[in-house]
């Protein structure tokens, strides 16, 4: 990966970004109680009340906090050792960098649209901005086929391309299985709370599904571009696998408890998704030298 | 030039994609009786209840509505023409097709977060993903060196890299005006209505923005990117001008009250956009 002096100020400005969304997220408090809210559907939503996010209903903020816990004390760091290993001019290191440098404009697009409007709004917009611009320098910037000639023999391909359908159309038709209901009666989904609308489900839909599926496309066809965005997005699985662990402790702290078919069958598939993708990881970064 | 086929072929399916969408928002009226909402903000609204955008307020379906029309009648014949110019092998047509992908992507970028969860939804997404993947296939494929060759001397340079300044800085100026004190007062944003949170204002602010001033210091040092950029995002400004003129209008017609300020300028930023796309596109030898 060429380096570009651009870094060296984009990256410390994601990093003090994050750290601000999530470290205000952690330990904003306020010190106020749930309240109750009715929406639009004329449901009653039991909200957060508390912190940074307050105007978020109970189930969201208490996922948002897990999820910045996370973000706090794994993704920065694994943000600025991806760094630095990308200044040393380390292969890996640079698909680390350009990994986390995508999982933060994950976080950032997703905080922009779905946490309800707050005070570090414009901290969240400055995060996507930054994290969007730095992904598509790194992206634009990475010689794919210098990292194809850096791949031994041992590479997972067919593994890798498998676990890219599974994730990516699991996902959609989970997502998928959870809308076409309301879209057929013309109610709101069951999970839709406070929000304006479905964030995740359409942005997953949209982005990350057809990104897995031509990632598996492309791995089978061996086309360098494969091997690139391979690494960002089983490094995402692999995140969101320990979020939602966190998410749901974070979650039983303020008394939401899921019936037990709930914790095995969709809390568990994620963590069992991130564990494919920790294990997948770990055998794709074995299997690229740093020497030719 | 070789025509960038993925993108040509994203771009199909956008076409009757994007016909039902907005053909559903302006023809889809129903029936029903706006009524007054109270928002997690404590502010009361008017809910529109009535057609697709029954749970959007009076005021954002107005806008809605606006840039449905917009859609139908500048968005899919702009990108039809792109199509069929780009097939041909027309470097225009490359820059047509980018540009219609560029007002679809924000187009429905914004729909699927901003418009309140209804049954075009996932119609929704699958738009934004379209035009998404078509919009950087074709990013992908533009021939930036070729373009800067083909600009012809006339090109107003200078003009449109401040022009691209000026439409920064009053974004910035403009949206942060919205939402600058809010953030700190937690009071609810002019504008935000019963949605969640302020979706157009942080698509531009973190994409129009930056790219506006990354465009005009780019045509500032005569670089290739610059071209390209500039002449993508004046045809994104000429779409989005007359979209922002055509919501004005359904807003004032349905009686929703418009800052004549804020919508003038608009509305002259919007023409000097249609007019600089224009000539931009002139300025281009085939």
């Amino acid at each position: 990966m060429k380096p570009n002096s651009v870094f060296n100020w984009l990256v410390p400005l994601i990093a003090v970004l994050a750290l601000a969304l999530a470290g205000v997220g952690v330990f904003s408090q306020t010190g106020d109680t749930p309240f109750e809210f009715v929406t639009v559907h004329g449901k009653t939503i039991e909200m957060y009340g508390n912190g940074i996010y307050r105007n978020d209903s109970l189930f969201a903020g208490a996922l948002f906090r897990g999820t910045d816990v996370v973000t706090l004390f794994v993704c920065i760091p694994l943000l600025l050792v991806g760094f630095l290993q990308y200044r040393r001019r380390s292969l890996r290191g640079s698909i680390l960098f350009v990994s986390m440098l995508v999982y933060f404009l994950y976080v950032g697009v997703t905080y922009t649209f779905s946490v309800a409007f707050n005070s570090l709004f414009l901290v969240y917009t400055a995060l996507f901005s930054a994290s969007l611009f730095a992904a598509i320098i790194a992206l634009t910037s990475f010689d794919a086929q210098d990292l194809a000639d850096h791949v031994i023999s041992g590479m997972p391909h067919r593994g890798i391309a498998i676990f890219m359908f599974v994730a990516g159309l699991g996902t959609l038709m989970l997502w998928l299985s959870e809308l076409i209901g309301p879209i057929t009666t013309g109610q709101a989904p069951a999970n839709l709370g406070p929000y304006t609308t479905m964030f995740t489900h359409g942005f997953d839909s949209a982005v990350i599904t057809p990104a897995t599926v031509v990632t598996g496309i492309f791995l089978l066809k061996r086309k360098s571009l494969g091997y690139l965005f391979a690494a960002p997005l089983l490094i995402l699985c692999t995140i969101i696998g320990v979020e939602v662990i966190v998410q749901t402790i974070s979650q039983a702290m303020v008394g939401i408890i899921f019936p037990v078919g709930v914790y095995i069958g969709m809390i568990g598939s994620w963590v069992v998704m991130g564990a494919f993708a920790v294990g997948l990881a770990i055998s794709y970064f074995r299997n690229i030298k740093e020497s030719v | 030039m070789k025509p960038n086929t993925i993108s040509i072929r994203l771009a199909l399916f956008i076409i009757p994609l994007a016909i039902l969408a907005a053909g559903a928002g302006v023809f889809w009226q129903g029936t029903g009786e706006p009524y007054p909402f109270e928002t997690l903000r404590g502010e009361t609204v008017m809910i529109r209840g009535h057609g697709l955008y029954r749970f959007d307020t009076v005021n954002s379906s107005a806008q809605e509505i606006g840039n449905d029309i917009v859609t139908l009648l500048i968005g899919v014949p702009l990108l039809i023409t792109g199509i069929v110019l780009s097939r041909k092998g027309l470097l225009r047509g490359q820059l047509l097709l980018t540009g219609a992908l560029g007002f679809f992507l924000y187009t429905y970028g914004s729909m699927s977060f901003l418009t309140a969860f209804n049954p075009f939804f996932l119609i929704y997404v699958a738009l934004f993903s379209l035009s998404l993947f078509g919009f950087i296939f074709s990013m992908k494929d533009l021939d930036v060196d070729e373009i800067s060759r083909r600009i012809s001397d006339g090109f107003p340079r200078r003009s449109i890299a401040a022009y691209f300044i000026i439409i920064a800085v009053f974004l910035t100026l403009a949206w942060l005006g919205l939402v600058a004190s809010p953030s700190l007062t937690w009071s609810p944003p002019a504008g935000l209505e019963s949605a969640i949170t302020m979706v157009i204002q942080a698509l531009d602010l973190g994409i129009i923005v930056p790219t506006s001033f990354l465009t005009a210091y780019l045509l500032f040092k005569k670089q290739p990117w610059g071209y390209a950029l500039s002449s993508v995002m004046l045809l994104k400004i000429l779409t989005m001008g007359a979209a922002l003129i055509s919501m004005i209008t359904v807003q004032i017609l349905s009686g929703v009250d418009v800052d004549p300020v804020f919508s003038t300028i608009f509305v002259i930023i919007s023409l000097s956009g249609i007019v600089l796309g224009i000539i931009t596109l002139k300025n281009i030898r085939n």
